[in-house]
């Protein structure tokens, strides 16, 4: 058995495929931050997560017996979510896909501002962007995907994707600058 | 102030969204869990989803069996009122017949010797005939002996009418159309033996395949048999054409096993029925050999002929009565066992079979009880079950329990029948049970907040024993009877309990439907 798949973790995979629901709840519990917290950065609001979360657990519980335990859980499970993000944003959010927003000023942001920003607000920045913008930032910056197989998820060209990249990061980096100003601002007054 | 280049940003947000954690929010698992039991069927919906076909099957035996016997009543109604259309035919007929037969009698009675008798002869059928083996003593005019062959014709259509036996009461109207026809012929003086003697040969001896005629094929017109009291109805005589032509014809007689001539006498009537000279017979050579109609022994005729004028059978009575009073009876069922804790996670049904033995202590009272074997699937949160406290128990505080028990059940219940009909019953059923724990198995489930990685502790075997008077029954429920000692009956019931049971001293809720069938061999 593969080390990245404990004993414990093959016992409540092995509950699951029985449909055990308590070894169902213990997996969901387990795995809920880490799920949860690659939902988060794929969508605007923690309901929306929520929904693509459980979205992906019910495709892990009913497509458990197609899961290959010699690889590990974990990138599978990323891999749900991940796909089920992106069926999501295909059937609700396609008509926001690419709005052009203007592209923001070179600018500058205090690195102690920064290292003082939670993991939270720094995700929440990410939810902040357009769709398009944002996906294509999770996929690329995060989860590792290339250009060409955003653009093949997304249905754009490889450019597009490269673009939307670059806008992405345009657009955090004023956001960061933005909070920077606030919170100069805060700690003046 | 730094210009943060990109895999600077890369790197920030990266590191943000692999180290982020957000709690877990129980509610987001529980609509997950509601989800799960709608797809596993563990709704009461889906629990419906799932054994809806069993429910179904449940209903429609009993309607079945219902729908089967109304028809059935039905059935019986019909073929009453088809008895009464026969009889009603026969009436009708028999007026007619009653009308002639007994100005026929007056005549004999009389001595008196009227053509006119000869018509209304026609009108009589081959019973008055067999009745009256007198009227081939008078005179009889030619139109007499027509009419009187038109008689043996329309005798031998109303035989093969009582030979075919079951397709008289369908045919009766029919006949009795044709018999109108022929009486307003006749009544109308209209003398055609030939087309109606044809039309009766024709309708009465139809060829049939060789394989299934007796006679080679062709239809033996019963009274055609000399031997049995056949042929030699046509033999009447007629004084006054007798007279006239000095001829007698078809005075032979015909034997059965000489069923060929037989036939060739009746095709020889066919051809020859236009020439009264020959087919006229004297009666006198009759005399003595009154005809005797066996029916039973005419050819073709293979099963007792019916009598019209029978009274039909008095419908048959049902041996079910809503009086019915059992003294005892036993019952066998099967129920699907829906057990839970606080009638909340309802698990997968385990099953239950019973068999029980009831006893009537005052009319509609019974008292109730035997044996029932169930296999329980539950689970609950730990704070449902009360754990004996040993030390080799995890220092860990349990999340949830499954448990699965096989129980022995000895239910003490009465049953009150709140309504009786002849085939249903309504009842009520309370009591209690007590519980035999046979053998339990718990799971347990903790989390060690130390240890992302949840344990489950392997859990408890064993069993525990009697549990006395642990749960009070109520049931209610529909008995259909299929017959006097054997019914049907579907019951839902729940068990609530009075004591924790089992190793983990749970109050156990179990809900199901029984699906029972009774037998009574003793009735009050």
């Amino acid at each position: 058995m593969p080390e990245y798949n404990s004993a414990v973790l093959q016992e409540l995979l092995d509950g699951c495929l029985k449909k055990n629901r308590r070894s169902q709840e213990l997996l969901y519990k387990q795995f809920y931050g880490y799920a949860m917290s690659i939902c988060l950065r794929y969508t605007r609001s923690r309901e929306e997560a929520k929904e693509i979360l459980n979205d992906g657990f019910l495709k892990v519980f009913t497509k458990l017996d197609s899961f290959d335990a010699n690889r590990p859980f974990k990138t599978w499970l990323s891999r749900i979510m991940i796909n089920t993000a992106l069926d999501h944003y295909r059937q609700e959010v396609r008509r926001d896909v690419f709005d052009d927003v203007e592209v923001a000023e070179q600018v500058s942001v205090d690195e102690t501002v920064i290292s003082k920003l939670s993991h939270d607000e720094l995700v929440g920045l990410i939810q902040r962007l357009t769709p398009a913008y944002r996906l294509v930032f999770s996929l690329s910056v995060i989860d590792g995907y290339t250009h060409e197989e955003i653009a093949e998820q997304l249905s754009i060209s490889v450019g597009a994707s490269k673009s939307n990249l670059s806008r992405a990061r345009e657009k955090l980096r004023e956001m960061l600058s933005k909070i920077n100003i606030d919170d100069y601002d805060r700690v003046a007054r | 102030m730094i210009e943060l280049p990109d895999d600077e940003l890369d790197k920030l947000f990266r590191k943000s969204s692999e180290e982020l954690d957000p709690t877990y929010e129980p509610d987001d698992w529980n609509d997950l869990r509601k989800r799960l039991d709608q797809q596993d069927g563990r709704t009461p919906a889906g629990w419906w989803r799932k054994w809806w076909p069993l429910g179904v099957l449940a209903l429609l035996i009993p309607a079945g069996i219902l729908l089967y016997s109304v028809e059935g009543e039905n059935r019986g109604k019909g073929e009453g009122r088809k008895e009464k259309l026969g009889v009603a035919g026969s009436e009708e007929n028999g007026v007619e017949r009653n009308e002639t037969s007994g100005v026929a009698r007056k005549e004999a009675n009389n001595g008196e010797k009227e053509e006119g008798g000869n018509e209304r002869g026609v009108k009589r059928d081959g019973s008055d005939i067999v009745r009256e083996p007198g009227v081939a003593d008078s005179e009889r005019s030619r139109e007499g002996a027509e009419g009187t062959r038109k008689e043996n014709a329309s005798v031998a259509n109303g035989n093969r009418l009582v030979d075919n036996g079951n397709k008289v009461v369908a045919s009766n109207k029919k006949d009795i159309n044709r018999n109108k026809l022929k009486t307003s012929e006749k009544e109308a003086g209209k003398s055609s033996s030939k087309s109606e003697l044809n039309a009766a040969v024709g309708k009465g001896s139809k060829t049939l395949p060789r394989s299934r005629s007796k006679a080679g094929g062709v239809y033996l017109e019963p009274n055609r048999s000399k031997v049995e009291g056949g042929d030699g109805a046509l033999s009447l005589k007629s004084d006054a054409n007798a007279g006239d032509n000095g001829t007698k014809a078809l005075g032979r007689e015909i034997s059965p096993p000489h069923r060929a001539d037989q036939q060739a006498a009746a095709s020889e009537l066919l051809t020859k029925a236009d020439e009264p000279a020959r087919t006229l017979i004297f009666a006198s050579e009759l005399n003595g050999k009154a005809l005797k109609w066996n029916a039973l022994a005419l050819p073709g005729i293979s099963e007792p002929v019916y009598e019209l004028a029978e009274p039909p059978a008095p419908p048959k009575r049902s041996s079910l009565s809503a009086e019915d009073q059992p003294l005892w009876a036993v019952r066998f069922g099967y129920s699907p066992d829906l057990s839970t804790v606080g009638l909340k996670n309802f698990s997968k049904p385990g099953t239950s079979v019973s068999l029980l033995v009831e006893y009537s202590v005052l009319p509609r009272l019974y008292l109730q009880s035997g044996a029932v074997w169930s296999r329980k699937d539950y689970s609950a949160s730990a704070e449902a079950y009360q754990l004996p406290k040993h030390g080799y128990y995890p220092p860990l505080k349990l999340s949830g329990i499954d448990g699965v028990c096989k129980v022995l059940e000895i239910p003490l219940n009465v049953r009150y029948d709140i309504a009786s009909g002849e085939r249903s019953r309504w009842f009520a059923t309370g009591g209690f049970s007590s519980y035999h724990m046979n053998s339990e198995k718990y799971k347990y489930y903790y989390k060690d907040p130390n240890d992302p990685n949840a344990e489950k502790w392997p859990g408890w075997k064993g069993n525990t024993g009697w549990y006395l008077f642990s749960h009070a029954n109520v049931s209610a429920g529909y008995e259909y009877r299929i017959s006097r000692k054997l019914s049907l009956l579907a019951e839902p019931s729940i068990r609530m309990p009075l004591k924790r049971v089992g190793y983990g001293k749970v109050n156990l809720i179990t809900t199901g439907l029984w699906l029972s069938v009774r037998y009574t061999p003793v009735f009050k």
